[in-house]
């Protein structure tokens, strides 16, 4: 996983705690990009995945100055901040979110100019099934296969043991074949 | 083999093969003939996720979030050394006709005092051992508490002496951090200047420093930032080793607070100016300074010397306007003036030229923030950093 080393991370809150705004915007934009990615596998939305990637910081902004002292693990403490909010927010828009939300899946066709159409519609189709499953499963997915983490990241952002991961993964990705039409992974 | 192995340790051993790359699917599903029908479509499935496009914000958000998000966060109480080191000078300026905030900003201090004389009872080696440390080094932080207890038990007078060679040290430090190829230490060096030289243009336009002494510190410093800026050129020439794309990262940051570090050499220099002038006026317009300070900022010209007398918000104003760090400890969001200690509109003009990219327009809302010009200035280094970027990249930007 492509990210900022904890220990820099730690600094840059332990300068914000000093008083340094800025130390926290640094903090911010070196954990934006996987923060957003890891929230807009969940909502699939690229408007709302914005807007919750701002109140993470802003929570986290909050949490830090309430306790007054920086985490231990400053990202897994915001990959929690954003996992309960996006828990939150699955359960909120539940009922109203529309079922063909896959289609607004950015294909990033610059990304793969040889992905043939067939094939965004497959990813497309891959992702309205990740949505499918319960949030605990697809966190799992998500944070193993899409975000690139290590079973012990995994763990640390999900509160759970790196076996407990193991077993959630295996169980994860059996539901997801179980729902997919057979042709999709082939 | 696989007898003794459940599906899910078979699945576990035969992803991180295929993450290593050390084997391919048909090995892993060679290896383990029995498991293989269960196996196979559950590898299937996790490469097909592993094979999704990355999402990205879009370019908007890229450029923006972050001073958005800066101007929205409440404002804190935070206790700094420069927040600290600020509200004592007014707090001075306020009962200037009696010692006794002196001797109160002496007991704000005492407790770093007691720390240390014990630090020092008990091991008197370390503080000694701290004089060498480096951000990021265990024992840099019992040296900037050596150099707040300094700084505690200095009189004014001997501030700007004090504050000049903790600059200083802060850009040697930079230096340094940067032969050591530590990159993340040498910006927070860079960022503690930062506030450095907020505190030295506080206390210099705050005393009656010669001339010669402040172009003393400005030739030093620049000297000093031009060796960091040199070093910096040969080491994006020659290409860091290993450092690759974080490096690059840090790179630009840290060009970005050099430039940020130019800014402050400005300020220096118009501080100079106005010393100067302040000198040939002999202290002509005492009374009126508070007055002109405001007409003039109304004016977006200044053509006087801010005096000692003036109001306790029109200097935070002035300094807050060109920094980078924020310190504010009041809480309350100044508005910034578009001129500050510039002599004439050309130094005005070119203040505005460096840190906005001229034209551009500003809402009320980019003043919303007491850091506004830092929000500016990200904004404009993110467009300078996405631009070319943001095309290629903006992926869900339809």
């Amino acid at each position: 996983m492509s990210s900022a080393s904890n220990n820099v991370l730690s600094k840059l809150l332990q300068q914000t705690l000093k008083g340094k705004k800025q130390a926290f915007g640094d903090f911010y934009e070196r954990l934006m990009p996987e923060i957003y990615r890891y929230i807009f596998y969940h909502v699939n939305d690229q408007q709302t995945a914005e807007d919750l990637t701002e109140t993470v910081f802003l929570k986290a902004w909050e949490s830090l100055l309430g306790n007054r002292r920086a985490p231990d693990n400053p990202r897994a403490w915001v990959y929690r901040i954003a996992h309960n909010l996006t828990i939150d927010h699955y359960r909120t828009r539940k009922n109203d979110a529309p079922l063909d939300n896959a289609l607004h899946y950015p294909a990033a066709p610059q990304d793969h100019p040889d992905l043939t159409q067939e094939q965004r519609e497959a990813q497309a189709e891959l992702h309205r099934l990740l949505e499918q499953l319960e949030p605990q499963l697809r966190q799992v997915l998500v944070c193993r296969f899409l975000l690139g983490m290590s079973h012990k990241e995994t763990a640390e952002v999900l509160s759970i043991t790196p076996g407990h991961v193991r077993v959630l993964q295996h169980r994860a990705l059996k539901r997801l074949r179980a729902l997919a039409p057979n042709h999709l992974f082939l | 083999m696989s007898h003794h192995l459940s599906t899910e340790q078979i699945l576990e051993i035969c992803l991180t093969a295929l993450e290593n790359g050390t084997s391919t699917l048909e090995e892993c599903l060679a290896r383990y003939p029995q498991a293989a029908p269960e196996l196979e479509p559950l590898l299937r499935a996790a490469l097909a996720l592993q094979s999704l496009p990355t999402p990205q914000p879009s370019a908007r958000f890229q450029r923006q979030s972050r001073s958005r998000l800066l101007a929205k966060l409440p404002e804190q109480e935070f206790v700094t050394f420069s927040g600290r080191f600020r509200h004592n000078m007014q707090d001075s300026r306020k009962a200037s006709k009696t010692n006794f905030t002196l001797l109160l900003r002496r007991f704000n201090m005492t407790w770093i005092v007691i720390l240390t004389l014990v630090g020092t009872l008990l091991g008197g080696g370390t503080v000694y051992a701290s004089q060498s440390a480096l951000p990021g080094d265990p024992l840099y932080t019992v040296k900037m508490s050596v150099e707040e207890v300094r700084l505690s038990l200095a009189g004014p007078e001997t501030d700007v002496a004090l504050l000049q060679e903790f600059a200083m040290e802060r850009l040697e430090e930079t230096e340094t951090l940067l032969q050591q190829q530590r990159f993340d230490d040498a910006a927070l060096a860079l960022q503690e200047f930062q506030n450095t030289s907020m505190a030295l243009q506080a206390a210099l336009q705050q005393q009656a420093v010669p001339q010669e002494q402040i172009q003393q510190t400005i030739t030093a410093m620049e000297m000093q930032m031009n060796a960091i800026a040199a070093q910096l050129q040969t080491m994006q020439q020659t290409g860091a080793e290993g450092q690759e794309a974080v490096a690059a990262q840090t790179m630009e940051s840290l060009q970005h607070a050099l430039e940020e570090q130019e800014r402050s050499m400005e300020i220096l220099h118009n501080i100079m100016a106005e010393v100067e002038d302040g000198q040939d006026m002999a202290g002509a317009g005492q009374q009126n300074g508070q007055d002109d300070q405001q007409d003039m900022e109304h004016n977006g010209q200044m053509t006087g010397t801010p005096t000692p007398e003036m109001d306790d918000e029109d200097m935070d104003d002035d300094m807050m306007t060109p920094t980078i760090t924020p310190t504010a400890t009041d809480g309350t969001p100044t508005p910034v003036p578009t001129a500050t200690y510039t002599d004439d509109d050309d130094d005005d003009a070119s203040y505005n030229d460096g840190s906005m990219g001229g034209g551009e327009e500003h809402s009320d809302d980019d003043y919303d923030d007491d850091y506004n010009y830092d929000d500016d200035m990200d904004e404009e280094h993110g467009d300078m950093e996405h631009n070319g970027g943001a095309g290629a990249n903006g992926g869900p930007n339809n």
